[in-house]
């Protein structure tokens, strides 16, 4: 039913995690604004000016995420790319209204992000929600959009059917294609074949195995070189494509299953021409509304 | 759209096909059926692709698996033709006495 609603609201994928003594650790214990997320054993959530209490019973986490236009996130690092990241998160903002909404008139609560990526770690719980894998770029790949989606989460006493961690083949993907690491302006990927425990600095999140990359050149690339969002690392990811061409079905069938072929795959499509493409060029285009193909991850 | 353009062009082929199989002495082996329906499923797959490329304004990307699907059903198709184009010239042959 949550699944139904969201997708009517402008959502693409939608998963659930509860929270218990492993994905507690999840949720922020302080929030972007600098107040406390803590859980209490209270019957109402709350909020005062230092401090915002989350109910015990409130242990289920909804992830969804928010589809970008590939094709206008492909023209970056521009003003034009970075656009549809932040479209996306005004999108992101009026479906966690409605879905808020709608839980309480079911008699459930709804406890959103206060501000933009607040609440939890959004890769993380979307892992843990079977929405996607993490990918070398440190940000979950999904299968039916690759990187091109992001991802919000909510916090409800509405008892609901979980999701595990899906396997796709994704991560195993970026250990040899590294074609996010080859091209970012910055260096900060990694271009590590395997995945580390060990973090870069105090921005990455330790106790897990990723490629974790280095915020601080990314950052400083984009403020003071492309002055605008970078997202470089989304457009040449191989996974980041519509989905019109029987061949990417099957390139991500055989990658779900045949891990040997990744190196193929990956020469394949830089070869194809997959990738950055003239920012110009994205004003004479005839695209759909958002630039999104609401189709794809419908499940007819 | 796209699927209803290939479902005439094989539906018109398929039937002319047929047509010529009444008319003609030539037999086609079972190795020749089989080597052709995979060049026509090959034949549609890079067309398909094509077309979805183009729509995904990846043209570089239907080019080459144009490339990589098509010719090897037109070689395919070349070598079924010449298989059926010869067996047919030597079934049609006058017998020497």
């Amino acid at each position: 039913m949550l699944r139904s609603a969201l997708r009517h609201f402008g959502a693409a994928t939608v998963g659930f995690v509860e929270l218990d003594g492993h994905t507690e650790k999840l949720i922020y214990s302080v929030d972007p604004d600098g107040k406390q997320l803590v859980f209490s054993d209270v019957d109402q959530p709350s909020e005062d000016k230092t401090t915002r209490t989350i109910p015990m019973k409130a242990k289920w986490v909804v992830v969804y995420t928010v589809q970008m236009s590939e094709e206008t996130l492909k023209r970056a690092p521009t003003f034009t790319g970075s656009q549809t990241t932040g479209l996306t998160y005004t999108r992101a903002a009026n479906i966690q209204a409605r879905l808020q909404e709608f839980l309480r008139g079911l008699g459930y609560m709804g406890l959103g992000e206060a501000s933009t990526n607040a609440l939890g770690i959004a890769p993380a719980l979307g892992v843990m929600a079977g929405l996607g894998e993490l990918g070398r770029i440190n940000r979950l790949v999904t299968p039916e959009y690759g990187p091109m989606a992001r991802v919000f989460k909510l916090v409800t006493d509405l008892p609901v059917a979980t999701d595990g961690p899906i396997d796709a083949g994704i991560a195993d993907f970026c250990r040899s294609c590294k074609r996010c690491a080859a091209a970012c302006p910055s260096g900060a990927l990694s271009m590590d074949t395997d995945p580390s425990w060990e973090v870069k600095g105090g921005w990455n999140n330790p106790g897990h195995e990723a490629f974790f990359e280095d915020s601080r050149l990314c950052r400083k690339f984009q403020r003071e070189e492309a002055g605008t969002n970078c997202g470089v690392c989304f457009a040449v990811c191989p996974f980041a494509k519509k989905d019109e061409s029987f061949m990417h079905g099957v390139v991500k069938a055989t990658v779900a299953s045949t891990p040997v072929l990744d190196g193929f795959f990956t020469r394949m499509d830089r070869a194809a021409g997959y990738g950055l493409k003239d920012p110009e060029e994205w004003w004479h285009l005839d695209l759909p509304e958002y630039g999104i193909d609401t189709t794809i991850g419908s499940r007819g | 759209m796209e699927w209803f353009v290939f479902g005439v062009i094989v539906g018109a082929g398929g039937y002319g096909l047929a047509v010529w199989l009444r008319r003609t002495v030539v037999r086609i082996t079972w190795y020749e059926w089989t080597l052709g329906v995979i060049a026509l499923v090959l034949a549609l797959l890079a067309l398909q692709n094509l077309f979805a490329s183009r729509a995904e304004m990846e043209d570089k990307a239907g080019w080459m698996g144009l490339l990589f699907l098509g010719l090897p059903a037109v070689v395919l198709a070349a070598i079924v033709g010449g298989l059926v184009w010869r067996r047919g010239t030597v079934a049609q042959a006058p017998k020497e006495s």
